[in-house]
């Protein structure tokens, strides 16, 4: 197990680095903020005065060394547009993100296992027919679009609950069901696949014998099992939803990071997107980290096999 | 359970308090939250409609566009390069402290040290000299006659020396303390910024007790925001969001043209398009008006000069190339085109593509090809103010200068010294050069006059038109949008 964790940590830290290079190299390429934050009609001069005091007239290694002796020092930098320091810009918008995050996985996963469960059991009848197209719509729709319509019923039509922002608890339910929406279809077609896949097995048809009813059969022993397939889909889901969180972000104004991100990416506010696609690594490789530790957690056989 | 039932009544008594006092608290949703709260950082309306709130101006613009008094009440010119100002003597900021002299010369300096590195340096550039004579005078000193100056200082915000110097740079930005008809109360990273009346404001009492500045990037939310009442104000519509509007109960659209020119320029200095009749032959080709019917929703108007009326140096009645297909296309022979041509257009996605679609649809109704190179806006950018060879042959834009003066858009655009224009002519070059180093009236607009005539002549750049601001406000909203897209809470109030 150490060794394990030891070629894992190896693993990341090889894999941020390569991000982290990647990244400064892309963004120094297409120019510098400065460029988008002169007005229209500034001289020369006055481009290469700015340029000068941010240190963009700088080498380009020169430039990343700089950054990478900050990082290694935990200093992520000051937003060029915002002259405030990277960190605490960051660390401001990370709580909306992860609230967000968490109650549309928890959306997620309460919406799409009953749904796979059901869909598995009732096969080929009708209950199937209308569970899958429930799964097929919330997939097929483009969060920008059902983002929208939920604005359109919840808040305009019906007057439920706010149609942005962040200032009240409710305000996180639209933005959460919207987000939740494709990684719940994943989720339940996953569930489903595996639940028919073990509902054939001996074991299955064994706990049947011994007289147990269905429920408990699927709770006590079909679902243990299903749910190995299920792990590794979450950890890679979880990172489809910070990426969907840009956009369900941008439509609802929920200020967490994918917001953020827009926002500075508009402005090629260099310092603040790097610390944006690090973290964003780092969140990658921890959850990838956490699923294959739960794997053993939930079937003792992998559990041996890592020893 | 019982807990819950305590939140959700408490929740409930919170949405009906926010209904009582909505009278009292104007919503305005903005596209982002500001860049900056520091006034002498960032110029971009997210920011500077926020901050322009918390801090008063030495000078301003009355509602017919006129430079009147704010911070200073009178202002001469002592000589070609200095100017007095006196200033009132009745403005304290919002911590208690009166507003001086050396506030206005600390500010004058902060935003004109290269040290400071603020966008907004080109602007201020050309005062070398800032000095207190007294308690409430200021003596402003310019690198030679800068006609332009008033016009620059009407978005010169005054900070407090003591407080900036106390804070630091960095909590002005978080926490900043103006002078302004609203002080600073909160601002919700990403989400709103806070304002409250500022009682003791010099210049009678700011109409609403709290103002918000929603930071909203969808527009479809905006109008939602707009729609269920939580917003009073929204910002950045385009005609179609305009029309959504059309049909819902108090609400309406309002709309006022802007200093924004939409123009088309072409590189004159490399290219198929250092002849002049292929340039002319493109003025012919363009039907201006049609854009503005079928894609601008009739909100914008034609310009037959690179200005607006909001700007000075804006002459009646000038003339421009009439839509004539046929002769266009006589032209283009004429230059030996007969057959075709291709050219380049850059841009970049803040710009309306359609635009650029409906310009390329009628460009090839004549036999011009018009290719559309498309890249991120910093790429974009780079190239727009690339060397003539670097630059591609056309691009479209929407230019503000912020300051509503003919030196502020053609010196830019036509000078051959500036990064921004691709074009090289000694005669225009000299009108641009007497338009901004004369104090004379009369004189500057015979220089643009001028100028004008050679645009004309020479068509280094197509006029199209003058962009609109569309607003979606509350019915109830008293209050008239400005050319400079500036959004003063004092010049709003509930209808009775």
């Amino acid at each position: 197990m150490p060794y394990f964790l030891l070629m894992r940590s190896a693993q990341a830290a090889f894999a941020l680095f390569g991000v982290t290079t990647l990244v400064f190299l892309i963004l120094h390429l297409s120019g510098d903020p400065v460029a988008l934050m002169v007005p229209e009609g500034a001289t020369a001069a006055d481009i290469d005065l700015l340029r000068k005091q941010f240190g963009f007239d700088r080498p380009l290694p020169v430039q990343f060394v700089d950054y990478l002796a900050g990082l290694a020092t935990g200093d992520f930098g000051i937003s060029y547009i915002q002259n405030t320091p990277v960190l605490g810009i960051v660390a401001s918008r990370l709580p909306f993100t992860l609230q967000l995050t968490a109650a549309a996985l928890a959306i997620a996963l309460l919406v799409g296992l009953p749904i796979g469960v059901l869909a598995a059991l009732t096969r080929g009848r009708w209950p199937e027919k209308p569970a899958m197209a429930l799964v097929l719509a919330a997939q097929s729709m483009p969060t920008f679009w059902s983002g929208i319509l939920l604005i359109m019923l919840f808040a305009v039509n019906l007057d439920w609950l706010p149609s942005s922002g962040a200032e009240r608890p409710e305000s996180i339910i639209l933005p959460a069901v919207c987000l939740s929406g494709l990684t719940m279809a994943t989720f339940a077609r996953i569930t489903r696949n595996a639940v028919v896949e073990e509902l054939g097995k001996d074991y299955v048809r064994a706990a049947y014998a011994r007289g147990q009813t269905r429920l408990a059969v699927v709770m006590r022993h079909i679902l243990r099992n299903a749910s190995i397939p299920l792990i590794s889909v979450i950890s890679l889901e979880l990172a489809n939803m910070l990426a969907g969180a840009v956009i369900v972000e941008t439509v609802f104004a929920w200020p967490g990071l994918g917001l953020l991100a827009v926002q500075a990416i508009q402005a090629n506010d260099f310092v603040v997107v790097q610390a944006l696609v690090l973290l964003g690594s780092i969140f990658y490789i921890v959850a990838n980290l956490l699923a294959d530790v739960l794997y053993g957690v939930v079937d003792p056989r992998i559990r041996t096999l890592g020893k | 359970m019982k807990r819950l039932l305590i939140t959700l009544s408490a929740v409930a008594a919170l949405g009906l308090a926010a209904g009582a006092n909505a009278k009292d608290t104007l919503v305005i949703d903005n596209v982002q939250e500001p860049a900056s709260l520091d006034p002498h950082r960032q110029w971009n309306p997210d920011s500077y409609t926020v901050y322009r709130n918390i801090y008063d101006n030495l000078v301003t613009r009355d509602a017919a566009g006129n430079v009147v008094a704010q911070v200073a009440k009178s202002w001469r010119a002592l000589s070609d390069t200095v100017v007095e100002f006196q200033l009132r003597d009745d403005i304290a900021f919002h911590d208690g402290t009166p507003l001086t002299a050396h506030d206005v010369v600390f500010s004058v300096k902060r935003i004109t040290d290269p040290a400071f590195k603020s966008p907004q340096l080109g602007q201020f550039s050309k005062i070398v000299g800032a000095r207190a004579t007294g308690e409430h005078t200021v003596e402003l000193t310019t690198d030679g006659p800068y006609p332009v100056l008033m016009a620059q200082l009407v978005k010169l915000s005054v900070v407090s020396r003591d407080y900036t110097t106390r804070v630091g740079d960095e909590r002005l930005n978080l926490e900043p303390m103006g002078s302004g008809p609203y002080r600073f109360v909160e601002w919700r990273k990403g989400v709103k910024v806070v304002l409250a009346r500022n009682e003791n404001y010099w210049h009678g009492t700011p109409p609403f007790a709290t103002v918000e500045f929603a930071a909203v990037p969808d527009t479809a939310t905006r109008i939602a925001d707009l729609k269920t009442g939580k917003a009073d104000l929204i910002v950045g519509l385009n005609p179609d969001d305009a029309q959504q509007l059309a049909g819902t109960r108090g609400v309406e659209v309002r709309a006022i043209p802007t200093e924004r020119i939409g123009y088309f320029m072409m590189n004159n200095q490399a290219g198929p398009l250092t002849d002049k009749r292929v340039r002319r032959a493109l003025a012919h080709a363009i039907d201006r008006q049609l854009i503005i019917d079928a894609l601008l929703g009739g909100f914008s108007q034609v310009t037959n000069q690179l200005l607006t009326p909001a700007h000075f140096g804006y002459i009646e009645g000038l003339e421009w190339y009439a839509y004539d297909p046929a002769r266009a296309k006589a032209l283009l022979a004429e230059a030996g085109h007969g057959g075709g041509l291709e050219i380049e257009i850059i841009t970049a996605p803040p710009f309306d593509q359609r635009i650029i679609q409906a310009i390329q649809q009628q460009l090839s109704e004549v036999g011009v090809t018009l290719k559309i190179s498309m890249s991120d806006m910093a790429s974009f950018l780079k190239r727009r103010r690339a060397d003539p060879q670097g630059f591609g042959d056309t691009v479209f834009g929407r230019w503000s200068c912020a300051c509503q003066d003919a030196d502020g858009v053609l010196y830019a655009m036509f000078h051959s010294g500036s990064v921004w224009s691709k074009y090289a002519n000694p005669a225009l070059d000299k009108q641009l050069e007497a338009g901004r180093s004369t104090l004379d009236e009369n004189q500057r607009l015979a220089a643009y006059r001028e100028a004008h005539r050679i645009i004309r002549e020479e068509v280094p750049s197509i006029p199209l038109y003058q962009a609109a601001a569309i607003y979606g406000v509350k019915r109830s909203l008293k209050w008239t949008p400005t050319a400079n897209e500036s959004l003063f809470i004092t010049d709003m109030a509930w209808q009775e």
